[in-house]
């Protein structure tokens, strides 16, 4: 098996987690998904670059958010969703949660999603993805303490915004 | 003074020294910082944990064709045949350690993902190896030869004995451009697969294929697996009513376009 195809094979592994974190990303289904394909498209197309035993999951991640960030440049001052009953992203097909978690967790991901970029792309890394605050700064190229701060700030808006929708006890 | 976001840090572990050590010391003077940091705790594990959750549940979502398409190297190296070996197949995935989705896709456009899924491989097949199932080449994704014949001649909702396995035809449908489609169901030993399929002169062009592990009692679901991808797989074929019976003999029978 070649490199391309090894490398193709590990990414199947990983493309649940790599929508997952798109899907933090960006706030939709349909965003999220062209954007993993995007990030996979590129990855393939980088094969020389992977060596065995990097991180994959860190390497798509990172792919992933150069691809959101730069095609966000060109779209000038994008507003954030204000929103958030706009924003119901379709239910997971996931047999497992009950209705009632499914709409949950739909909600959640709506809060998530109503979010400024620059608080929701942490929100994806340190919350989803589980980057600490220093992997999250050098990812992003930014100060830790920037990092930490838009984390809080994050925080507080979820639980503002959850409580408000029921999700979550104030 | 302590900020919130410090002892944000602080419960993450994520504060360089000598600062950790600093709150530490303060937490144990001072009671008001330790219920500011017992507060943010409540807080923020209870959202950190909320929200992971619900990107969790994407985990659990099928991961569209497409999305397996883009992670196949672009050209596929060898032009001979690249036989489906469920048996292979198994070996593969049951050697896998990883948890994977229990459904795997695989399109004729994408058989490099296909062979990364894991369903396939056995290049060096002799060609026109009667037991193959599916025929993936340079040509398209068919029916092997067995299979083609039984399709041609099964009536949908009976069974048809193939080596090591079982068809079960479920529907025959004409689509848009008046092609014979027929969505089926192989049963094989824990494996069941589900696919669309579609007459091309003698072959049976695969459309849309899943496979999924199952055990033999769940035979009457064979269907179950992909059955979304199927189903969108027709209306992309702008397919009609599932055909009667005498409808489908006849096609069936009738002389190949």
């Amino acid at each position: 098996m070649n490199n391309a195809a090894a490398l193709g094979r590990d990414i199947i592994e990983h493309l649940p987690r790599l929508r997952r974190f798109c899907r933090a990303l960006t706030g939709t289904v349909h965003d999220a998904d062209d954007l993993a394909q995007a990030a996979v498209e590129k990855a393939m197309r980088n094969v020389e670059k992977y060596a065995e035993g990097t991180n994959l999951d860190r390497w798509l991640i990172t792919i992933a958010h150069n691809h959101w960030r730069d095609s966000r440049r060109n779209l000038a001052n994008r507003t954030p969703h204000s929103n958030v009953d706009d924003l119901f992203d379709m239910p997971g097909e996931d047999g497992t949660r009950t209705q009632e978690q499914r709409d949950s967790d739909s909600r959640v991901r709506a809060a998530v999603a109503a979010l400024p970029a620059d608080q929701r792309q942490l929100v994806a890394l340190v919350l989803v993805e589980g980057l600490a605050y220093r992997e999250a700064a050098e990812l992003l190229n930014i100060p830790i303490g920037t990092v930490m701060s838009r984390v809080a700030r994050a925080r507080a808006a979820l639980v503002g915004q959850l409580a408000a929708a029921g999700v979550m006890p104030s | 003074m302590i900020s919130d976001i410090e002892l944000l840090a602080y419960l993450n572990g994520q504060l360089a020294e000598p600062r950790m050590t600093e709150i530490e010391s303060a937490l144990a003077a001072d009671a008001a910082v330790m219920a500011r940091l017992e507060a943010l705790a409540d807080g923020s594990a209870a959202v950190d944990q909320t929200v992971a959750a619900a990107f969790d549940a994407v985990l659990a979502e099928p991961v569209p064709p497409a999305l397996l398409a883009a992670a196949s190297p672009p050209p596929l190296a060898a032009a001979s045949p690249t036989v489906v070996d469920f048996a292979a197949a198994r070996a593969a995935r049951d050697q896998s350690a990883a948890a994977r989705s229990p459904i795997r896709w695989w399109q004729p456009t994408a058989l490099a993902a296909s062979l990364a899924i894991g369903l396939v491989i056995g290049t060096g097949v002799p060609k026109g190896d009667s037991d193959a199932l599916i025929i993936a080449d340079s040509t398209g994704t068919r029916a092997g030869p067995t299979l083609a014949a039984a399709l041609a001649s099964t009536r949908s909702g009976t069974d048809a004995k193939l080596p090591g396995g079982v068809l079960r035809p479920l529907i025959s449908v004409r689509a848009g451009n008046g092609d014979l489609c027929r969505q089926f169901g192989v049963q094989q030993d824990q494996t069941a697969l589900s696919a669309l399929a579609c007459r091309r002169g003698d072959q049976w062009q695969i459309v849309v294929a899943s496979s999924a592990v199952a055990s033999r009692n769940e035979y009457a679901q064979a269907a179950g697996p992909g059955e979304a991808a199927i189903t969108a797989a027709l209306d992309a074929l702008a397919a009609g009513e599932p055909l009667d019976a005498e409808a489908e003999a006849k096609a069936l029978t009738a002389p190949k376009p």
